[in-house]
């Protein structure tokens, strides 16, 4: 209308990235330290022993 | 260990401390985000010289757009009668159009007729619909609602 | 969730990208501002989930501050730490949408500006917990910081409507009834819901990793000694 409208798709995208890099990257983050922790504690516990 | 780790929060603090006051003092000028257009008409006089946020809505009919100046030029109003001619340089945000809700940031003259706008913000409203749905006159009831509410003087 | 937060929190995430499909492919555009209001279905459930993290920081707060001297601050610090997260996905998706709907990317208006004091005072829960050793003293500084940010969020919630601001006002929790047509409002709740449980699960996982690691120093210093 008033000049050329922006294209909305890099915003959503960027959005949506930002989203996924929050919610899904920290909980595989969480997931992948958990399992970490567990081998770690693992190891400790058989050396006790 | 102890001075290196004192040293750094301190730092923080202080950076932290310079971004509040950042934060808290950009929001206290802005408490009162942007006036009405018959606030800033009124205390036109004193603003004259300051960078002020007026907010209002665009009157039908009024938008002149010369494009290969990027000339803006367009009325906003309180729907009250009270009315500031705008113009601005550049393109306006996408969804700036007749009836839409924009805060202007800019010069109002020493008369509160006309500011000169340095930036252009659409102040849209919260209404959400598929098109072809027949809401009527809501999303400018609830501009309205929005842009003028607490207006401190009276029609 | 409680119980079992990594499953919970694996089948959230489904969940979500399934909403997230849902809000790029099946719900309609909107009249107004065409498709770039799609990042509403993030956004919003982000701003809920932020404030969600504050809401479970305020009672562990308020029961560390019972016992100050034997109370842990792990689930205050998972609380932080996630709330951290959501709020600064809040404010970037908020300032993405910015960009094209109201022409900037960042205002200083009631609502954007107290967001962004929770994300500082998030930031800097973590960094006061850092810089004080363990103890009731860290145990009662960091709670009252937790209080306090409790205290930010029904600001911000109500800060458009308190004062004036571009961010327009509440869409859904609102006296006359929701302003949104019904597909787009059952997919914002829905995406509501999700995303606040998905935020719980986060901090009990987070909590349950944070005991762990506590667990492990605590045997590798056993072990040393």
């Amino acid at each position: 209308m008033y000049g050329p409208q922006t294209d909305p798709t890099p915003y959503i995208a960027a959005a949506y990235v930002i989203g996924a890099l929050c919610t899904i990257g920290y909980s595989y983050w969480l997931l992948a330290s958990r399992r970490r922790l567990e081998r770690y504690l693992d190891a400790m516990n058989k050396k006790d022993h | 260990m102890k001075s290196k780790s004192t040293k750094w929060m301190i730092g923080i603090v202080i950076i932290a401390v310079a971004i509040i006051s950042i934060a808290l003092t950009q929001l206290s000028s802005n408490v009162v985000y942007f006036f009405t257009p018959d606030e800033a008409q009124a205390k036109a006089a004193e603003l004259s010289d300051q960078n002020i946020k007026v907010g209002g809505m665009v009157v039908p009919g009024s938008v002149e757009w010369t494009a290969e100046a990027l000339d803006l030029a367009f009325t906003i109003s309180d729907l009250k009668g009270h009315e500031i001619k705008i113009r601005h340089k550049g393109t306006p945000p996408d969804m700036f159009k007749e009836g839409q809700g924009v805060v202007v940031e800019g010069i109002i003259t020493n008369d509160g007729k006309s500011m000169t706008s340095r930036k252009l913000m659409v102040k849209h409203s919260e209404e959400y619909k598929k098109p072809g749905s027949h809401s009527g006159d809501l999303s400018k009831e609830l501009l309205e609602k929005s842009l003028f509410k607490d207006q401190t003087s009276k029609p | 969730m409680f119980d079992k937060p990594r499953l919970s929190l694996v089948a959230t995430i489904i969940a979500m990208i399934v909403q997230w499909l849902l809000a790029w492919f099946w719900v309609p555009v909107d009249d107004a501002q065409g498709d770039v209001y799609r990042i509403i279905y993030l956004h919003v459930p982000a701003a809920f989930a932020a404030f969600t993290s504050a809401f479970v920081l305020a009672v562990a707060s308020i029961l560390a501050l019972r016992s100050p001297n034997s109370s842990k601050l792990d689930l205050s610090k998972a609380a932080t730490e996630v709330g951290l997260v959501f709020t600064i996905l809040t404010l970037a998706t908020g300032s993405i949408w910015g960009k094209p709907t109201w022409g900037t990317w960042w205002t200083w208006d009631a609502r954007l500006t107290t967001t962004f004091l929770l994300a500082l005072m998030y930031g800097g829960w973590l960094l006061l917990h850092n810089a004080i050793p363990e103890g009731p003293s860290r145990v009662r500084s960091c709670s009252i910081l937790g209080l306090m940010i409790a205290v930010d969020v029904p600001i911000i919630y109500k800060s458009v409507t308190w004062w004036r601001t571009l961010h327009q006002p509440q869409t859904i929790l609102r006296s006359g009834g929701s302003t949104m047509d019904g597909d787009m409002l059952a997919l914002l709740l829905s995406g509501i819901a999700i995303m606040v449980i998905v935020c719980l699960s986060m901090i009990f996982v987070r909590r349950q990793n944070i005991r762990l690691q506590e667990s492990l120093e605590e045997k590798s210093l056993r072990g040393v000694v």
